[in-house]
């Protein structure tokens, strides 16, 4: 059995997930921090992904990101190729679907930081980025973590927006909730189970950790 | 001299306070809860602007609202000590008084002086309160403040490390001829440690030597 995709998607799923992380901290401490218009506009906009239909997110990035949207023009003249279709594609739309999956927990964590601590950093001479790398982050580790779990698992599982953008490229797009998909349409029910019960197995063991983190987190808090 | 007109607008009344505290002086804030203590001395540290007024320490303006000029509270040489203790949890009690001060030397002198040098690997939960309190005190102390700020320091401690601890705070004070402002609900407290004291009652100081312009009193004359 070809195990392919499921490499795939974890591989989609672990780099998605470090850039994600890498976005979504400074992005939740702006939204929880700082007092800005529009913060509440903002704030829905990180969560649309959350209730709009995987399809209809999927086809917007198609448009931005073909060959004559916005985005998908940009990389092609930075890097001479198309954005659809492609493993590249397929990471920033992952991004974009999990991206109210990594920033909620890290919300809920930041809220949780007594603002005392951050006024006496501030006191004690740290600029907001030292506040943000001495205080904030240090103090929402079960938050960071929960985050990535999260992020990580739901893009394990992703299958509408990145058939959507990547269609199903045997070793470039097709990851493994397409591939199941593929199997189960062409009757291959045994490969499909066994693709589904590693996605089931790997999805109840992320769900384990999550709990076990913020029981830890609120233990600490 | 910190020197200071400070007007605050709040929900139910308007603080309105007028101070001055030479270095090497102790006022003494009180005033029944909500009075606009923690106002005061909020707005000193540069955690909340004023609506009006002035915030001056020596020949530098700390806040002037006519020239709409307003320190952060990393640009002023503060050190705040707050109401309950905030000490970063996540890190231990050395590396708290470490955390603006970037002189290891500074640090062992201060964990010494406030006699916590044994303490120095713990983390904040795992001292008592009285020591906590030590802590944060050093923390402040570590930057180098010109003033001291401290929001009912003592409050949550018991009477004997209160008293023992407020024995300390004089002597610090004395030798590194700091401008010291505190907030306190305690009358032992104010009449133990004042050079200057004030009295708020609803956002205004209602002591009377205030009205004729002088701004402080002698301790031995503190209301009971």
């Amino acid at each position: 059995m070809d195990l392919t995709p499921l490499f795939l998607s974890a591989k989609l799923s672990l780099i998605s997930t470090t850039i994600l992380l890498l976005l979504a901290m400074p992005l939740a401490a702006l939204l929880v921090f700082v007092r800005f218009p529009g913060r509440f506009l903002a704030d829905s906009l990180v969560n649309l992904p959350l209730v709009l239909p995987p399809t209809v997110l999927g086809f917007y990035l198609l448009v931005i990101m073909g060959p004559d949207g916005p985005v998908g023009r940009a990389w092609a003249a930075v890097s001479g190729s198309t954005m659809v279709f492609t493993f590249g594609g397929i990471v920033l739309a992952a991004m974009v679907h999990s991206l109210p999956f990594a920033v909620q927990p890290l919300k809920t964590a930041f809220e949780k930081i007594d603002r005392r601590l951050l006024e006496m950093a501030d006191v004690l001479g740290s600029s907001p980025t030292a506040v943000f790398f001495r205080v904030i982050l240090p103090n929402a580790t079960g938050g960071i973590a929960a985050s990535a779990v999260l992020a990580f698992a739901h893009t394990m599982g992703e299958f509408g927006v990145i058939l959507m953008v990547g269609g199903s490229i045997p070793g470039r797009t097709r990851v493994a909730s397409i591939a199941i998909y593929e199997y189960v349409e062409a009757m291959r029910y045994r490969e499909a189970a066994i693709l589904s019960l590693i996605l089931v197995t790997i999805s109840y063991s992320v769900l384990l950790l999550v709990n076990h983190l913020n029981r830890r987190s609120s233990q600490h808090a | 001299m910190l020197e200071a007109h400070i007007i605050k607008k709040r929900d139910r009344f308007t603080v309105d306070v007028r101070l001055r505290c030479p270095a090497g002086d102790l006022l003494v804030l009180t005033g029944p809860s909500g009075s606009g203590k923690t106002t005061v001395i909020r707005a000193l540290a540069g955690l909340e602007p004023p609506d009006a007024g002035y915030i001056r320490f020596r020949e530098r303006y700390w806040f002037k609202a006519t020239d709409r000029l307003l320190l952060k509270a990393r640009q002023r040489r503060v050190g705040y000590v707050f109401q309950e203790h905030t000490l970063f949890p996540h890190l231990t009690v050395e590396k708290n008084v470490a955390y603006g001060c970037r002189d290891p030397q500074r640090v062992a002198e201060l964990l010494a002086m406030l006699r916590i040098r044994h303490l120095a690997a713990s983390r904040p939960h795992e001292i008592s309160g009285g020591e906590r309190q030590r802590a944060a005190l050093a923390q402040a102390l570590a930057t180098g403040p010109e003033v001291l700020l401290l929001d009912e320091p003592f409050s949550a401690l018991d009477n004997q490390t209160r008293h023992r601890l407020r024995m300390e705070l004089k002597r610090l004070q004395e030798r590194l001829q700091l401008a010291v402002i505190m907030v306190t609900h305690d009358p032992d407290e104010a009449r133990q440690l004042a050079d200057h004291h004030i009295i708020l009652r609803r956002g205004a100081a209602t002591e009377p030597d205030l009205k004729k312009g002088r701004l402080s009193m002698l301790p031995g004359s503190l209301p009971a």
